[in-house]
C-alpha cells in the first residue's frame, strides 16, 4: 500500500509544498511556513469544478454561434464566427493559420471540457481505471488550456491596427466576450480539480 | 514520523523520501510521474538576474510599437497599451480590461513581487510581508499570458501582410525576449532552496 500524506496525518501546503503535521482540535489549519489554509484535498473540488465546467459549457454555445469579429471595407462587411473565420482562412490560402486557430479555439476548448468531464465522473465513481493515464490527461488539460486565449489577442491586435477611417475597420463581435469567458472558466475549472482525487480511489477502493 | 526528509507529491499525495540529485537531475514521483523537483544550482542569483533582465525588456516592450502598417497612404501602428485602448474605444471595455490585466498588469505585478521577494533575500534579510508576497505570486502566476499574446500578434501579423505592407516594431522582439527571460527565471527558480535561504536568514 502506497504511503500518502493524508494517511500519515500530514497536510501538504498547496502554495509552498511544506508538509505540515495535522493537529487535532485546530479548526482552520494554516501552513506553518507561508500561512496558506491547509486542506487534505481542495475543499469542494468536485462541486466547484462541475460549476465552472457547466458555466463554461453554457457560454460555449454563444461563443461559437455569435460573431467574434466584424471587418468592413467600403465594398462589403464580413462578420465571422470562430468556425467561419477558420474556414475563411483556409479557403483564402492561409492553411497554417487556419490550423493554429482551429486547434487553439475549437479543438482545445472542446477537448478540455471533455477531459474535465471524464476526470470528474471517474473521480466521483471512485474509478481505479488507468490512474496514470488520467494523471497525464489532467496535466495536459491543465497546461494547454491557456493557449485558447490566442484568438482574443489576434482580435485585439487586428482591431488596433485596422482603424483606417473610411478604408477599412475591424471591431470585435459579441461572441468574443463569451469565448473569453469560456477560456477563463475552463482555466478555473482545471485549477479547482484536485488531481489527487484520481489516486484516492486507488488507495482506498 | 519525521517529516524533514519527506516530500508528498502534489498530484497524487504519495509520500516519498527526498533524494539528493546529481547535476542536471530531475526527481519524479515514483507513482504518478509528476516532476517533484529538479537540480537548480545558484537559484537565487540566477533567478534574480533573469527577473531583472526581464523587467528591463518588458518596460521596453511597453514603450515601442508592436506593428506598423501602411495602406492607401494611411499609416497606423499600435503598442501593447494601444490594443487595450482601441478595444475600449470600439466599445468593448470588458475585453480591454482582460487584455490589460493578462498582458500588462499581471506580468508587471509578477516582476514586482518577484523583485520584492528576491532582492531582500540576496541582500541578506527576509522581506516584510513575506507570506503575502509568496501567496500573491502563487495566485497571480497562471493569469499572465504574454506568450499567448505573442502567438496572437504573430497570427495577426501574417493576416495583415495579406492586405497591406506591415513592419514589425521593436516591441514584438522585446515581447519575445521577455518570454525567453521569464521562462529562464522559472527554470532557475527552486522554491525549496529559497525557503532554506529564508530559514538560514531567520536563524
Amino acid at each position: 500500500m502506497t504511503p500518502t500524506a493524508v494517511r500519515e496525518g500530514l497536510l501538504l501546503c498547496e502554495c509552498c509544498y511544506q508538509l505540515n503535521r495535522r493537529t487535532a482540535g485546530v479548526e482552520r489549519p494554516a501552513c506553518a511556513r507561508c500561512g496558506m489554509g491547509l486542506h487534505p484535498r481542495y475543499p469542494g473540488s468536485i462541486a466547484r469544478t462541475w460549476a465552472f465546467w457547466l458555466a463554461a459549457v453554457i457560454l460555449y454555445v454563444p461563443a461559437n454561434l455569435m460573431p467574434v469579429i466584424e471587418s468592413s471595407t467600403p465594398f462589403d462587411t464580413r462578420t465571422d464566427t470562430i468556425l467561419s473565420g477558420v474556414i475563411h482562412l483556409w479557403t483564402t490560402g492561409s492553411m497554417f493559420l487556419a490550423a493554429i486557430v482551429f486547434t487553439a479555439s475549437i479543438v482545445i476548448p472542446a477537448a478540455k471540457l471533455g477531459s474535465l468531464a471524464l476526470l470528474l465522473v471517474q473521480a466521483q465513481r471512485r474509478s481505479t481505471w488507468r490512474p496514470d493515464q488520467r494523471a497525464k490527461l489532467y496535466r495536459a488539460t491543465h497546461y494547454i488550456g491557456r493557449w485558447s486565449m490566442v484568438d482574443i489577442y489576434v482580435g485585439a491586435v487586428l482591431v488596433a491596427m485596422v482603424q483606417l477611417k473610411a478604408f477599412a475597420s475591424i471591431v470585435p463581435g459579441p461572441g468574443a466576450l463569451y469565448f473569453a469567458g469560456v477560456v477563463i472558466l475552463t482555466m478555473m475549472a482545471s485549477m479547482s480539480f484536485d488531481p489527487r482525487l484520481t489516486w484516492d480511489a486507488v488507495d482506498a477502493p | 514520523m519525521k517529516t524533514n526528509n519527506l516530500v508528498a507529491c502534489p498530484e497524487c499525495d504519495a509520500l516519498q523520501r527526498e533524494v539528493p540529485l546529481v547535476a542536471g537531475g530531475v526527481a519524479a514521483c515514483f507513482r504518478c510521474g509528476a516532476e517533484l523537483f529538479r537540480f537548480k544550482p545558484d537559484t537565487l542569483d540566477r533567478t534574480l538576474s533573469w527577473i531583472i533582465s526581464a523587467t528591463v525588456v518588458f518596460v521596453a516592450a511597453n514603450s515601442f510599437p508592436l506593428l506598423e502598417l501602411e495602406a492607401q497612404g494611411i499609416r497606423t501602428s499600435t503598442t501593447l497599451m494601444g490594443t487595450v485602448v482601441s478595444l475600449q474605444e470600439t466599445g468593448w471595455p470588458t475585453l480591454a480590461l482582460l487584455v490589460l490585466l493578462s498582458v500588462i498588469v499581471i506580468p508587471f505585478l509578477q516582476l514586482a513581487v518577484s523583485l520584492a521577494l528576491l532582492v531582500p533575500l540576496k541582500l541578506g534579510f527576509v522581506p516584510r510581508g513575506l507570506r503575502l508576497l509568496v501567496r500573491t505570486l502563487d495566485a497571480i502566476w497562471p493569469w499572465g499570458m504574454v506568450e499567448v499574446f505573442l502567438l496572437g500578434a504573430l497570427v495577426s501579423l501574417v493576416r495583415l501582410t495579406q492586405i497591406a505592407s506591415v513592419e514589425i516594431g521593436w516591441a514584438l522582439y522585446f515581447v519575445g525576449g521577455y518570454i525567453v527571460m521569464i521562462a529562464a527565471a522559472v527554470a532557475a527558480f527552486d522554491s525549496r532552496a529559497i525557503w532554506r535561504r529564508i530559514e538560514e536568514l531567520r536563524r
